[in-house]
């Protein structure tokens, strides 16, 4: 089994209206101050030798906006990963990015450290739709970034499209996703938009300045996507992500294939060997624990077998492949789980083909109460 | 112990108001006569459960003897007995004040009397009890001394040019109330040559010794090793320790004509042991057992199911273990299609039945679904047959009912004048007919009703004290059963009867409680998957109807690193939601829809 490293970057040039991840406005000298505690957190998993001799088979920067640092600064990032846990050969190394925060030449200079697959915060392709949700950026710089990207040499480029935007019509939605397909990307996440708690959008929904996402047209605007991008040739690989054929994210589908993974940096999440921990979310607590030489691991939790099988099993379903029944083991033996998957195939939730358990296209819609149930 | 001594014995207790001073008064007592320092605390000399201490309301009697040392040289033994402040435990009231020969009658100066103090002091009066009125927290600039007096003497005909003034809290004139129950309580009356006879007031059950009786002596006395017989069930045991809590739990040689005190006898079940019920010697009986028992007789029936039907045998032995503490509720099994595994159990009241079901969950980690309680009804079959009907599933066709009774309260209320309409508005909605309505003092008033106990148990209490901004008191007794147009309601879910959910009404109220009650479910039961339809019929004909309509997805879009913890904590906290509803049908109920009907007043 491949593992992965995700390395989380929490610096945005601004906040957007729906983001809840932690991040800090960026600033020079605290990009710094993160650099070097983000080294000390590579020397100590090194130390502790925390992927057990394994060399990672993928790379994913997130955020934040990784593309606020410099392509120098991410370029040493790359060599230090290389150089303390190794990167396996071919690896899949992702970069997130804003696509106000790119140059030409900065992209080149990272396809040369090795990134492959550029995953652009694109959002929306109207103008208008961008401004409400304090995007302070254009689907023209979008489209000039792929560009660059492009002939910069990244072989994967995904967009990243939220549907339900205040103000978005089913017209604009499918202007968008249209907007989109011209320019060719090899992967897009096409996201419903969801009112997270502690959010600007959360405040102007209490306010009564915005109104919540419509479900219904969100579940329309949902099938939309689904059959125009299956018409022009992408696959729908998970609830929330469609690519041409070969083009899956790699890092990614290790969240839903019960895969293990490293995240480093302040409140990175980490998978190993059957525990759940991550990092604190405050970026001078980060650096403090680092600066003691202690890791800075907020909330851990060892899984029972028992959990980790279920789990497995909840977030697998997320695929459009589902869930091979033989290796989920002994859950078979769990009559509670067996029980309930039989209930929710009876309900038309779930259904059993060549020895995979999937969700239907009902099922995908409850997916979450389908994973209460599973639990 | 000769006449001497018995003399010198006083037993007594203090008939008040909750919040109107009694444990306070009770702890200045204990610290005027020693028995306690100052600085040792309430909490400690009542060994009470943490749920009488929470609610402030005293659920089992308790006993206390102090040595007191009077004006006149003389050291007497009180026996404080601490009487249930509730009226779901009359009867155990009536037994405790059984064993004392006076009462204080406490009232707050501020607040004048209230309709639980007046039946209590009633029932005082009718155990020919000497009364000393005490009037409380006079040191409050609201305090209005002489109007109280006044409406003692309104409604109880009591002299009060003796009463006693006190600040419980200043320890002001608690020495004058000790040395007023010397002079004007008379001392126990029994003979110690006598075969023994004593009182049993309270008992409840220990791990290590059984069950642990109060006791009054009233003739004759008893002392361990002494073979006895409960005059009830013809039960024989053997004493094996007596003694008294000064307030700690202190062994003696033995209990004396007169005296209060507890007795251990390797009693094993609480049920044998039923208070109002007599002590006698087994070679030597006594003649007459003391007058006054009865066998309590639940009032308020409730289905008890656990959440996880794999816990019933868990429910089971709780529910045993709490009978041998507590014999005045009674369990058997029942079973519904909707609950699967259960019990019927019968409580002597709303409160008592919330007592039982906290303590259920809370010492016995159960998590429990509660049907809405009823009272029990009479019917009398057309073949003849009178049924008890516990549970309103149970109750036979229309067809095959000749009649059908109910059963009928007497309340007191007791309200400032203002709120009088509120209350005859209240009453006129739930089927009262007034009886009385009297005048204590110019801004009081006492109003008499009789009421059906069915209408009382659904929500009469709050809705009283929300009508009164919780001024008004309430007290009642039972005064029988009554013939009554009544019918069934059931509630269906997506079609199908959820027997767990009906429940008998007065027809004119059907229509209203079928259609609130599908309203309050409506709120109830969360969105689900599909649709659900809400029901209230009364036989075929359907009378209301509520739709709770679908969710429209329930998916999370992102689902990467950061997204699966926050997703495991809210996935984990809807598991432990749903372990509190449970499936009907397809439809999953929460807990607290069962109880719908509860908060359903019945009123347009």
């Amino acid at each position: 089994m491949s593992v992965g490293l995700y390395i989380h970057v929490p610096f945005c040039r601004t906040r957007c209206h729906f983001c809840a991840f932690y991040l800090q406005i960026h600033r020079h000298d605290k990009a710094l101050a993160y650099l070097e505690a983000l080294r000390r957190e590579i020397h100590l998993h090194t130390s502790l030798n925390s992927f057990g001799g394994q060399c990672p088979s993928t790379l994913y920067f997130g955020g934040g906006t990784p593309t606020t640092l410099s392509p120098d600064q991410l370029d040493a990032i790359v060599a230090r990963v290389r150089t303390c846990f190794g990167l396996q050969e071919g690896a899949e190394i992702t970069l997130e990015a804003h696509p106000d925060t790119v140059t030409e030449e900065g992209l080149r200079h990272l396809v040369q450290t090795g990134c492959n697959r550029i995953s652009f915060g694109a959002q929306s392709m109207d103008e208008e739709e961008l401004i409400k949700i304090g995007r302070r950026t254009s689907a023209k710089a979008t489209s000039r970034a792929v560009e660059w990207a492009r002939a910069a040499g990244f072989s994967n480029i995904n967009l990243d499209l939220i549907y339900g935007l205040p103000g978005q019509t089913m017209e604009s939605w499918i202007a968008t996703l249209g907007d989109a397909l011209i320019l060719e990307p090899t992967h897009l996440s096409c996201y419903a938009l969801t009112v997270e708690e502690d959010t600007r959008l959360a405040v102007d929904l209490r306010r009564g300045d915005r109104t919540e996402p419509d479900a219904l047209l969100q579940n329309a605007m949902e099938d939309e996507a689904a059959l125009r991008l299956t018409k022009a040739g992408f696959q729908r690989y998970e609830i929330s992500n469609y690519c041409r054929p070969g083009y899956a994210c790699r890092h990614n589908l290790l969240y839903w294939q019960d895969g293990d993974y490293l995240g480093l940096g302040p409140s990175a999440q980490s998978y190993l060997d059957g525990v759940r921990f991550g990092n604190v979310e405050d970026l001078a607590a980060y650096q403090k624990a680092l600066e003691k030489g202690q890791l800075p691991t907020g909330e851990e939790e060892k899984l029972s077998l028992r959990q980790r099988q279920r789990e497995a099993l909840v977030f697998g379903l997320r695929l459009t492949e589902g869930v091979d029944l033989q290796a989920l083991g002994k859950q078979s033996q769990d009559s509670g789980g067996k029980e309930a998957l039989y209930c929710l195939t009876q309900q038309g939730f779930l259904e059993e083909r060549s020895g995979r358990i999937k969700l239907t296209a009902l099922g995908r819609r409850y997916a979450d109460s389908v994973a209460v149930s599973l639990l | 112990m000769g006449k001497d001594l018995q003399s010198r014995i006083r037993n007594f207790s203090i008939i008040a108001h909750i919040d109107h001073g009694k444990s306070t008064l009770a702890d200045r007592f204990l610290e005027t006569t020693g028995a306690i320092t100052a600085r040792e605390s309430r909490e400690q000399i009542l060994d009470a459960m943490d749920l009488e201490r929470e609610r402030g309301i005293t659920i089992k009697a308790h006993a206390v003897a102090i040595k007191y040392q009077a004006n006149d040289g003389q050291v007497y033994a009180l026996h404080l007995i601490d009487t249930p402040g509730h009226v779901d435990f009359t009867y155990e009231v009536s037994r405790s004040l059984a064993a004392c020969e006076g009462a204080l009658l406490l009232v707050d100066a501020t607040q004048g009397v209230e309709a639980q103090t007046i039946a209590n002091a009633h029932l005082a009066l009718a155990n020919h009890l000497m009364i000393l009125p005490v009037i409380n927290k006079i040191d409050l600039p609201s305090a209005d001394v002489e109007s109280v007096k006044h409406q003692i003497e309104e409604v109880l005909g009591l002299e009060m040019k003796d009463a006693l003034l006190v600040s419980a809290k200043e320890g002001r004139g608690v020495r004058e109330v000790l040395e007023a129950v010397i002079a004007r309580i008379p001392p126990p009356v029994g003979d110690p040559d006598k075969p023994l006879k004593a009182l049993i007031f309270d008992s409840w059950f220990d791990n290590y010794q059984g069950v642990i009786v109060l006791t009054r002596i009233v003739d004759g006395q008893l002392a361990p090793g002494m073979k006895i017989k409960l005059m009830s069930n013809n039960r024989m045991f053997e004493v094996t320790e007596v003694g008294q809590f000064t307030p700690k739990r202190a062994k003696t040689d033995r209990l004396s004509t007169g005296e209060v005190g507890y007795m251990c006898a390797n009693i094993r079940e609480a049920a044998d042991t039923k208070i109002g019920d007599t002590i006698t010697e087994a070679s030597r009986a006594t003649d007459k057992p003391f007058p006054g028992y009865k066998e309590v007789k639940p009032l308020v029936f409730c289905g008890l199911y656990s959440t996880d039907t794999a816990r019933f045998e868990d429910l089971r032995d709780a529910l045993q273990k709490l009978r041998l503490n507590d014999s005045s509720f009674v369990y058997e099994p029942e079973t519904s299609l909707a609950l699967g595994f259960g019990f019927r159990c019968g409580f002597l009241g709303l409160l008592h039945m919330e007592i039982i079901q906290e303590r259920l969950e809370r010492e016995y980690e159960l998590t429990l679904i509660t049907t809405a309680p009823t009272v029990v009804y009479q019917v009398l079959t057309t073949a003849g047959e009178i049924l008890r009907i516990e549970n309103p599933a149970k109750l036979p066709p229309p067809s095959a009912i000749a009649s059908f009774e109910e059963p009928f309260i007497q309340a007191t209320i007791i309200t400032p004048e203002r709120y009088v309409g509120h209350i005859l508005q209240l009453c006129q909605e739930r089927r009262g007919a007034q009886k009385g309505l009297q005048y204590l003092d110019p801004t009081r008033v006492m109003l008499t009703y009789e009421l059906p106990l069915n209408e009382v148990i659904l929500d009469f209490y709050d809705r009283l004290k929300s009508k009164t901004q919780g001024y008004a008191s309430l007290d009642y007794e039972l005064i029988g059963y009554r013939e009554s147009d009544l019918v069934k309601l059931d509630i269906l879910l997506n079609g199908e009867t959820v027997d767990a959910l009906s429940f008998i009404t007065h027809r004119d109220k059907a229509q209203i409680r079928g259609r609130q009650l599908a309203e309050k479910m409506k709120e109830l039961i969360p969105k689900q998957m599909f649709e659900v339809a809400i029901q209230a019929a009364i036989g075929n004909k359907v009378i209301a109807r509520e739709t709770v309509g679908a969710l429209k997805k329930n998916v999370t879009a992102k689902c990467y690193g950061g997204d699966i913890t926050r997703k495991r904590k809210l996935w984990e906290k809807q598991k432990e939601g749903k372990k509190r509803m449970k499936q009907v049908g397809r439809v999953e109920v929460p807990q607290e829809a069962f109880l719908a009907l509860l908060k359903v007043t019945g009123e347009s």
